[in-house]
């Protein structure tokens, strides 16, 4: 469950997000999508505590993230679009490093598995300098899941990923929120998004223009019924923004 | 196609230009510009405006024995670049220019041409900066020949080199192998070394051995020797190169400059009409050499692609103290630097004492004496230095720093675990120079002149060793997170005399803060120290002093981990990549 309250986010005089508040409950997939610069990485950062907020409050499994961010860190994942690996360490240490910071109690067979379902069990000696920008990403996103968080928040998560490792990092994504967890999704990959998320936000200049599910959105934004991700996007964002409470 | 060149390479300059003179308005920058210019004048005005300065008697003094040594020189460098190299010719770019200019139509001279062009705007500032230091420009009233003379000398080398890599690839498509390559120089180099020699013999008495220490029998003698043939032939170019330097007058220069400038355009006419594919070669080094200028400006090795898996130093298991894991991790980076080269060549001083010591087998000899004087100094210096040395912790993990504020770990989780690694590795080195200190004041117990270093001495420093370490790398780990951008936090992090300045007052800074920290310490020394001096147990007392004074450390350095987590709590990356 991720719950966030009037979140803003300023460097110095730029406002990178503003007001933002928004809801998603286990089992939801919500999509977090914007133009370029709209506030959606800064807003994905905010909420897994790796920056604070300017103000706002942001619980995750009813844990403030300000107030108790050991605790609510413990329940979520970041995956970015850049995997930040540590040179040294070879896939499994990267791993067994992971697992004692979580404290994974069962973490070599979870690794097992989670390598051998990102096709990396034949990589576990590699160091990041051997694999390929897929393969590095593949590693960032088994770290995340090592400790099988209920709440993961994805950037860009299918970047550098072939087609078969990109449909099964969809596949995942849907089975992890059947499963119970609250996802948000930041993408550029509208297709995407309109497959996988129940729910789309959109983010302009920081502020939220669109938050609904799909059919919602199409109708705040009066495009037809079979009118795609992509069509509603434009409109929306080609529109100055007009504030969702 | 040169316009589009110049126009690159201007707008490039004038645009750093101003974002440095942007940057000065934020204070940090500033103040770090302030003292960075400090530096300079410190460092090279204030020692070239100052009267009685040496000027251009004393190296005009020196003029000689450049007259002399100059074109050996020059020749070992030019003959290097036919011997030691064994790549293709490859120029290095930077990744834009590689994918901004190889894909386009551009033609391999004219990629040549841009090369040329970029060398020249490095030789000039390299000439700008050795004319400084070799004290001309505010010293004579012949500056200018200097300049130009240091740019004839670096032009030329840097043509030769350029044509010599592209000669080398030549002579490898031609099927001429590196060691083929490399016979042949050596024997030419034999061969002509062998008929100088002859000749010399035949014709030149050197000085007696007796008149030794007479300089000018032997300059004498060295001149006739360069200048007796074949050597004279091969080093007469090197010769018109060095020229233009050595000039005295206008007129002597202007004689001297015109044939140095021949030899640039017959290096450059070489270069330019040489048809030798360099591109592949080039878009590879040019990643090498990016990937360095990555790593190096991030903090991390300049082997910026490991190649060698580290053993984990222990096994890891999933439960425990989590900082912990940070040891561990940090143990396995470190191992980079501590490969077996690194080891054997940190040993090889030892064995070599230790050979000495054995063959002389006489304790308490000379040797013991100056291995123990060497490794108190080592151990001194590890205390003050060792933490700018061994910098696997925030320093090397600020790039990481979005995967640290992930982790469900409180601040001072987190600090405690960033300075586990380097206080454990520098610590056991200590250790061991203080045993290697206690073995020698063993045997060296009887010499006289071997500094006193009783053992209770020996174990109070051992004892003091970690908490002190814990302290000093606690130091420069709460600079990184209170002035993250005086750190290098990004690739494209900022360059210039104000990030100079900035590093200086950081040093001067670590310092006062180191100061005033021991100051407790060392007044828990001294009130357990005295009263069991002056009592007479002189044995205990170092030790009951150094558990004082490692209480108080301990406390201070509980204290530091606590408000250097609380920082870690409170850090916002962002916030410094947005400034």
């Amino acid at each position: 469950m991720i719950e966030v309250s009037g979140l803003t986010k300023l460097y110095d005089q730029f406002v990178a997000v503003n007001d933002l508040s928004l809801v998603v409950r286990p089992g939801e997939v919500l999509g977090l999508v914007g133009p370029n610069g709209a506030g959606k990485t800064t807003t994905l950062r905010c909420l897994a505590g790796i920056i604070p907020p300017t103000r706002g409050t942001i619980r995750v499994c009813g844990e403030d993230i300000a107030t108790n961010a050991v605790a609510a860190k413990r329940q979520l994942a970041f995956l970015s679009d850049e995997p930040r690996l540590f040179e040294y360490l070879t896939v499994e240490q990267h791993l067994q490093f992971v697992a004692r910071i979580y404290h994974v109690a069962d973490a070599a067979r979870l690794g097992r598995e989670l390598l051998a379902e990102l096709e990396l069990s034949d990589k576990t000696s590699a160091l990041p300098a051997e694999l390929s920008r897929g393969m590095k990403q593949k590693l960032a996103i088994a770290c995340g899941l090592l400790h099988s968080p209920r709440v993961i928040f994805f950037d860009e998560p299918l970047t550098g990923l072939d087609p078969l490792g990109i449909r099964r990092m969809k596949n995942s994504i849907v089975r992890r929120a059947r499963e119970g967890a609250a996802i948000i999704i930041s993408s550029h990959l509208l297709h995407l998004v309109e497959e996988i998320c129940s729910r789309v936000l959109i983010l302009k200049g920081g502020r939220k223009i669109a938050d609904g599910t799909l059919d919602e959105i199409r109708r705040t934004f009066e495009q037809g019924g079979g009118a795609r991700l992509e069509d509603i996007f434009i409109r929306a964002t080609e529109e100055p923004p007009k504030v969702v409470s | 196609m040169m316009s589009a060149f110049v126009f690159l390479l201007s707008r490039s300059f004038i645009n750093r230009t101003r974002a440095r003179l942007r940057r000065l308005k934020q204070p940090k920058y500033l103040v770090g510009a302030f003292f960075g210019l400090l530096y300079l004048y410190f460092y090279f005005f204030q020692i070239l405006f100052s009267r009685g300065r040496p000027g251009d008697e004393m190296l005009g003094g020196a003029g000689s024995i450049i007259g002399i040594f100059g074109p050996v020189i020059l020749f070992l460098l030019v003959a290097s670049a036919w011997i030691f190299p064994h790549e293709r010719a490859a120029l290095v770019y930077s990744e834009a220019e590689v994918a901004f200019l190889f894909p386009a139509p551009v033609s391999r001279r004219a990629l040549i041409h841009f090369k040329l062009l970029k060398s020249q705007i490095a030789i000039l500032f390299t000439v700008l900066l050795l004319t400084l230091i070799t004290g001309r420009l505010f010293t004579s009233s012949h500056a200018w020949m200097r300049v130009l003379g240091w740019w004839v000398i670096l032009s030329t080398l840097n043509l030769h080199f350029l044509g010599a890599s592209f000669a080398r690839t030549m002579l490898l498509e031609r099927g001429i192998s590196n060691w083929l390559r490399r016979s042949l120089v050596g024997l030419f180099l034999a061969a002509l070394i062998a008929l100088t020699v002859f000749w010399a013999r035949q014709t030149i008495v050197p000085p007696a051995i007796a008149n030794v220490a007479d300089w000018a029998a032997w300059r004498e003698y060295l001149q006739a020797l360069l200048g007796t043939p074949p050597l004279s032939y091969l080093l007469f170019p090197l010769r018109m190169v060095l020229n233009p330097y050595l000039a005295t007058s206008t007129l002597e220069f202007a004689k001297a400059f015109l044939p140095a400038v021949g030899v640039i355009a017959l290096h450059y006419v070489w270069v330019v009409r040489s048809n030798v594919a360099f591109e592949e070669a080039s878009v590879e080094l040019s990643r090498r050499v990016a990937e360095k200028i990555a790593a190096g400006r991030a903090g991390q090795s300049l082997d910026a692609s490991p190649k060698k898996r580290s053993r984990a130093p222990f096994a890891l298991s999933p439960s425990g103290f989590a900082p912990v894991a940070f040891l561990w991790k940090n143990l396995i980076s470190a191992q980079a630097a501590f490969r077996g080269r690194t080891i054997l060549l940190l040993l090889i001083p030892l064995i070599i004492m230790a050979a000495m010591m054995g063959r002389i087998g006489k304790p308490g000899g000379v040797f013991i004496a100056t291995a123990s004087m060497l490794t108190m100094m080592c151990y001194v210096w590890s205390l003050f230095i060792g933490a700018q040395m061994i910098r696997c912790d925030f320093r090397r993990d600020l790039a990481a720093m979005d995967v640290l504020k992930l982790f469900p770990l409180r601040g001072w989780q987190v600090v405690a675990g960033e300075l586990l690694a380097p206080v454990v590795i520098l610590t056991v080195v200590q250790w061991l120079l203080l045993l290697l200190l206690g073995g020698l004041a063993t045997f060296g117990g009887v010499t006289a002149g071997l500094p006193k270093m009783p053992l209770t001495w020996i174990v109070a420093a051992g004892c003091l060793t970690p908490f002190w370490n814990g302290l000093v790398l606690l130091i420069p780990n709460a600079a990184v997170l209170l002035f993250p951008g005086w750190f290098q936090t990004r690739v494209e992090a900022p360059q210039g005399i104000e990030v100079t300045g900035q590093r200086l007052l950081l040093l001067f800074g670590q310092m006062i803060v180191m100061g005033v920290t021991i100051i407790p310490a060392a007044a828990a020394f001294a009130l357990g120290f005295v009263p069991f001096q002056y009592a007479g147990a002189e044995t205990i007392a170092p030790l009951v002093g150094s558990a004082g004074a490692a209480l108080v450390l301990a406390g201070e350095i509980a204290l530091g981990v606590w408000l250097v987590g609380k920082l870690f709590d409170r850090f916002d990356l962002a916030a410094e990549q947005g400034g």
